[in-house]
């Protein structure tokens, strides 16, 4: 019985003392080259000091083990467009694991649903009026998509080889230098400025360009409180967010059953 | 004659606070004109801006250089141009101040006189502040000239004698300020703001921002007062047991 619960069996000490070690030594070979492999088969490409900074970021978000593990986030922002006389309230439910996104925006005057998916493709419901958004503006929603600030900070926290990083000047600010992302394509497709403390205080994409307010915590992540395009045009502050490990609901980016075509 | 005297008196003490507060029309197209006014609306109201000599500010500044945020306290005179600034937080320590004789600054410690450049921006730059031209804009004095801008959101202002453009802002459809731009000589300057918060009788800007990203603030508190400002002007050293200018 002794014997049995014994793994070195009827070995004297030295024998047991070299098994120990060469056992030992197996263990941090194996180990040794699984991390060798997890760096090659995932790691973001690109400049390790514009990496380092990427991750930086990730940090003050909320840190890179939160990041990581999300796949979704929902978050409501009061929207302030210049030309509009409401505010409205939007909740968008934006899958990280790929190009969807789902969002309601709300006033007294106003309700649009809008969506986009790989699948679906690109559709709103205004004030009850169903229609596609045009090919032009479902492309450019699936250009963008991978660039979001969200998906980028999950990207990163996860090492996506996907994704290329490098320092060059933001888009429409010349005498910065912002970190820059690259795609497949190898074209530059986002750009995010940080300052000192590594936070997010402009970010662009091929489209949209904003500027951040100071970092908020809501949970365990810590985004922009408020941001402002087209110069201060518009705006919103953020009333909420949630992330979660879950992907959202398919069904979500599915047109309602009664505008479906058949 | 004593009854001459307190009659004077008590119709100078009545007209006094009148004058102060007195308005002249401003002068420019008629657009302008009313896209200024209800932008006044908008932050708390024309009476309210006339009315007011000093603004204190309290805010939290978030320069992108900086490594962390600092707590900022200003005083400006909205009449003549003389302001008080204490910024702290993180590396910052800082106490500026500037009347029309001169100005100082106190950084860590180490106390330096204005240039004659740096002061003469501070001057330029105060008739630019948009809280100057608020009070300004709802006095009609000095004089000031109002012009539509490209858009039927944007109008100019204009002192009226000289012909500078002192602004622009930009509003929104509710008539709220949303941008301020302006310039010194080679230097332009762009601000953004946001939504309206209400302090006290003032409606302000909760946050805002330059529009290059270098720098942004969130208002902590903001009051008007309708005395001139309390605080010094002297630098550190000077200050010993002088009263403060009026």
């Amino acid at each position: 019985m002794k014997v049995l619960m014994n793994p070195f069996g009827s070995m004297n000490r030295k024998q047991q003392s070299l098994a120990t070690a060469f056992a030992l030594a197996l263990l941090i070979l194996f180990s040794s080259v699984k991390c060798v492999l997890a760096q090659e088969a995932t790691g973001l490409r690109g400049d390790p000091a514009a990496i380092s900074d990427a991750e930086a970021m990730v940090d003050a978000m909320g840190g890179l083990a939160v990041w990581r593990e999300l796949r979704s986030v929902h978050f409501v922002h009061e929207w302030d467009i210049f030309s509009r006389p409401d505010i409205y309230l939007e909740n968008e439910i934006l899958d990280l694991t790929g190009p969807r996104s789902y969002v309601t925006m709300e006033s007294e005057t106003y309700r649009r649903v809008r969506a986009y998916s790989p699948e679906h493709r690109y559709w709103n419901i205004v004030n009850g009026v169903f229609s596609y958004a045009s090919d032009d503006a479902f492309e450019k929603a699936m250009e963008r998509a991978p660039y979001s600030v969200y998906r980028l900070a999950r990207a990163i926290a996860r090492g996506d080889d996907y994704y290329h990083v490098g320092f060059g000047p933001m888009r429409g600010m010349p005498e910065t230098q912002a970190l820059e992302f690259r795609g497949a394509d190898n074209e530059i497709h986002g750009w995010i400025l940080l300052n000192t403390r590594k936070e997010p205080v402009v970010w662009a994409t091929t489209q949209y360009s904003y500027s951040f307010g100071p970092l908020k915590q809501f949970g365990n992540l810590r985004v922009p409180n408020w941001a402002v395009t087209g110069g201060g045009r518009v705006r919103y502050e953020m009333v909420s967010l949630t992330g979660s490990n879950q992907q959202p609901d398919s069904t979500l980016f599915t047109p309602p059953v009664e505008f479906r075509e058949e | 004659m004593c009854r001459t005297t307190l009659i004077v008196t008590l119709l100078l003490s009545i007209l006094t606070p009148l004058s102060h507060v007195s308005a002249e029309p401003l002068r420019g197209d008629k657009e302008a004109i009313a896209l200024a006014e209800r932008m006044l609306q908008t932050l708390g109201g024309k009476a309210e801006w006339a009315g007011g000599r000093t603004i204190s500010v309290e805010l939290t500044g978030y320069y992108a250089r900086e490594q962390e945020p600092w707590r900022e306290i200003f005083w400006m005179d909205l009449e003549a141009p003389r302001g008080r600034f204490e910024l702290k937080g993180g590396a910052v320590d800082r106490v500026i101040a500037w009347t029309t004789d001169g100005g100082w600054e106190l950084d860590g410690g180490t106390l330096e006189t204005f240039s004659s450049d740096r002061h003469a921006f501070e001057i330029e730059y105060w008739k630019r502040q948009p809280v100057v031209i608020f009070h300004r804009l709802a006095r009609g004095v000095p004089a000031t000239r109002v012009e539509k801008g490209d858009n039927e959101f944007r109008f100019d202002v204009f002192d009226a004698e000289s012909g500078t453009l002192l602004a622009q802002f930009a509003v929104n459809m509710k008539g709220e300020p949303i941008k301020w731009g302006s310039s010194i000589g080679e230097q332009e300057f762009e601000h953004f703001f946001g939504p309206l918060q209400s302090y006290g009788g003032l409606h302000m800007p909760k946050w805002g921002g330059s529009i290059s990203a270098v720098w942004r603030y969130e208002h902590i508190d903001v009051a008007l007062t309708t005395s001139p400002p309390s605080v010094s002007f002297e630098p550190p050293s000077e200050r010993g047991t002088k009263a403060s200018p009026e």
